[in-house]
């Protein structure tokens, strides 16, 4: 009886090895990671579908194992390959959205994509491939919880990740996720530091890895390598945005963000500079016809950057809300993949945490990412009157290939008016 | 209300039920003429006369026999061991008669009786002598296991495990004889497979039967005092076990300890454990704990059975331990 292997891309050794289960079949590469991914079945391999180096879907069929040699595996190979077509085109399965309500946005730097979970190109049937960075024994790679804390945290959306267990080994207990503060979402609350004895004992240690961070790790010294960056800083006058928002907030529904307005003002802006919403590829800049604007979401230990696709093409609205949704998703671990890989444009912003200005990696292949400060008062000069307004700075930082000083300029110039004159982002 | 010892309530339930129904009777070693080893008996042959208060031979296996025949006449036999240590000779009588018959007679004869006396570690009687039987006789179907903390329960359990139509092994403690709390007045019957909460608590519950419940409520106290609010909760009876209460407690106090006086392996401790985990998995926020009698012969040494058996100082470390205070 032929066995389907169903998975991505091989680089497998020749047709008619018999492979024994455990062997390691393929490397699976992921825009984060790469995996063995070894057989559990055993067989000899009697015909390899996917080429290596190609591109494979989850559940498409890549290669077929039989039983002997000589079996006649053309009828069932036939049927394989229907199925795995059929199969092929269909999305990984998304997970449901958490209902329950999360804590606002909270944005640090930025990184591509995001490496939130161990890479796994599965849908929810094919075979679990185990990361080759990842061979520690189970129990030590299991987070550790009480199932109550389990129970608790599922229902109050928050990710056990998150959570610092003070339990025996490690174990995360119903005290720590009721005691659980997510990253606060104002600076005053974070501001407030601790005192002599209140401080935890200072220690050395080693704190290994986590998939995340060594995505983060491994992608962000690869831009800053390999991409020349230069960055342009604008002020932004708030007054007439935060007026806006004061306006929203009488109406019905939830509050609109200044990160919402500035993604929102930012799909604007790349809508009218494509040179800006672009990517370096080697041979040829591509210039994308869709703008998605990825925004970064801080999660413990590590970043996330979810993507508003067609952010030019939605109303305030439903950018805001799209963002709830996907910063809670992000929160507890349940973004999809599509949900975070491939945005044209990053938005990162410090502004709650009382930042004045800085400047975010670019994230590869993207050749842009906006870094926001906050919101503060400032003194200027009117006519030679000194006068208070408030201001939030803005800085680009772009990729010198594909973006030009004048480019940066003028794209910030577009998005330093959409932002002061908001009422454009309504029509 | 009247301040009663077990033993005393014990008596008070045989003497009522003997006279609601005179097909009850009481059989055993030295429990008419010497009034029972215990005193549990104290009386009731000058009451009730030899025909209902049998002296018997040393003889396990031969008056427990005896008493199977009776219940399937139509009596309804209380016996008693002098200890449970003894009711290991009269085990196939128990095990393979009493709580066979009605099924292998094809629902033709219940069989009525109460296997009564004391059972566990007795001060210094050394390894064959301080048996816990709980759990072995709450392994075979067809019979119910049963054993009181106090003398309310003492009581209103032997009441209704005399009023059962099955039969019934019901475990007393030597040690317990004596404890003396008020027991109320009247014909009130503690039903079979109904546990009680003896102190109400929300961190941790502290489950416990016959004379370890004493040693829980010493505990409890000790640990109030550390700001540890523990729940008792007494099954009574061991098999059925009362889920439904046991459920209503692990939910509140999503902790457990267990403590029984039996030895740690196949104990009625693991069970209880194993229905937790299997009904309440998802309200533990620590792995159950059982506080139980460690797996060596009862040493003839005080000191040593003092360590063999559980004791106030472990049930406290143990409720520390689920609530992640040591």
């Amino acid at each position: 009886m032929p066995i389907s292997i169903l998975m991505p891309s091989l680089s497998p050794t020749m047709e008619e090895d018999f492979i024994k289960q455990g062997t390691m079949l393929c490397s699976v590469e992921t825009d984060k990671t790469t995996v063995d991914y070894e057989s559990m079945d055993e067989g000899f391999l009697r015909k390899i579908v996917a080429a290596q180096g190609t591109p494979a879907k989850v559940n498409q069929l890549i290669a077929v194992l039989a039983d002997k040699k000589d079996e006649d595996i053309s009828e069932y190979l036939k049927k394989a390959l229907e199925k795995s077509q059929k199969l092929g085109g269909a999305k990984a399965v998304v997970p449901t959205v958490a209902t329950t309500p999360l804590p606002p946005i909270t944005s640090v730097g930025a990184t591509r994509g995001s490496p939130l979970q161990t890479a796994t190109p599965a849908g929810n049937s094919a075979p679990i491939p185990r990361s080759s960075d990842d061979r520690r024994t189970g129990d030590e790679r299991r987070s550790k919880s009480s199932p109550l804390a389990r129970k608790i945290a599922a229902e109050s959306g928050i990710s056990l990740e998150a959570v610092q267990g003070t339990g025996p080994s490690g174990r995360v207990v119903r005290r720590d996720v009721e005691g659980y503060k997510p990253v606060p979402a104002s600076a005053g609350d974070e501001a407030r530091p601790q005192f002599g004895s209140q401080l935890p004992p200072a220690v050395t240690q080693d704190v290994p890895l986590s998939m995340m961070r060594k995505t983060i790790a491994r992608r962000l010294l690869e831009s800053t390598q390999q991409t020349p960056v230069f960055s342009v800083t604008m002020k932004v006058e708030t007054g007439p945005l935060e007026q806006m928002r004061s306006q929203l907030k009488r109406g019905p529904g939830h509050k609109i963000s200044v990160n919402d307005i500035v993604i929102k003002a930012s799909a604007f802006a790349l809508r009218r500079h494509a040179d800006v919403n672009a990517s370096f590829q080697g041979d040829f800049i591509r210039q994308f016809g869709n703008v998605d604007v990825g925004f970064a979401v801080s999660l413990a230990g590590g970043l996330i950057t979810p993507i508003v696709k067609s952010a030019d093409q939605k109303a305030l609205w439903t950018i805001s809300s799209e963002v709830k949704a996907l910063v809670a998703k992000a929160k507890i671990g349940k973004l999809a993949p599509e949900e975070y890989q491939g945005g044209t444009f990053t938005v990162s912003n410090l502004g709650m945490y009382g930042v004045d200005e800085f400047t975010a990696i670019v994230n590869p292949p993207q050749s842009a990412i906006l870094s926001i400060g906050g919101i503060q008062p400032e003194v200027y000069l009117d006519g030679g009157i000194p006068k208070e307004r408030s201001i939030m700075k803005i800085t680009l930082n772009a990729d010198h290939r594909v973006i030009d000083g004048a480019l940066a300029a003028q794209f910030l110039s577009t998005l330093k008016s959409a932002l002061e004159n908001p009422v454009w982002l309504l029509l | 209300m009247a301040l009663m010892s077990i033993r005393d309530a014990l008596n008070l339930a045989l003497k009522e039920e003997m006279t609601r129904d005179e097909k009850v009777f009481l059989l055993g070693e030295e429990v008419a003429e010497f009034n029972g080893a215990y005193k549990v008996s104290k009386g009731l042959l000058d009451h009730f006369g030899p025909k209902r208060i049998i002296d018997t031979p040393i003889s396990e296996s031969g008056f427990a026999g005896l008493a199977v025949g009776a219940a399937m006449m139509g009596l309804r036999p209380v016996v008693e061991f002098m200890s449970f240590n003894f009711s290991l000779v009269a085990m196939d009588q128990i095990i393979s008669n009493a709580s066979k018959m009605l099924y292998m007679s094809g629902g033709l004869f219940n069989i009525p009786i109460v296997f009564r006396g004391p059972n566990g570690a007795g001060p210094r009687v050394s390894s064959q002598h301080s048996h816990n039987m709980e759990s072995v006789y709450s392994h075979f179907p067809g019979i119910y296991v049963m054993s009181p903390s106090c003398p309310a329960d003492a009581k209103g359990m032997l009441k209704a495990a005399i009023r059962c139509d099955d039969p019934v092994v019901f475990l007393e403690n030597e040690l317990n004889y004596n404890l003396t709390e008020e027991v109320p007045e009247g014909d009130i019957v503690v039903p079979i497979g109904k546990g009680d909460i003896k102190r109400s608590g929300k961190d941790v519950t502290i489950i416990a039967w016959s004379r370890m419940m004493t040693l829980a409520k010493q505990a409890a106290e000790e640990l109030a005092k550390d700001g540890i609010d523990a729940e008792l909760l007494d099954p009574r009876t061991l098999k059925p076990l009362d889920m439904h209460l046991i459920a209503e407690s692990v939910r509140k106090t999503n902790r457990v300890v267990l403590v029984e006086e039996g030895h740690f392996f196949a104990g009625v401790g693991a069970q209880i454990a194993d229905s937790i985990y299997s009904e309440l998995f998802d309200y533990l926020d620590s792995p159950v704990i059982r506080v139980a009698q460690s797996e060596n012969p009862m040493p003839y040494a005080a000191n040593l059975e003092a360590a063999t058996l559980p004791s106030v100082e472990k049930i406290i470390h143990a409720a520390k331990q689920v609530l992640y205070r040591n």
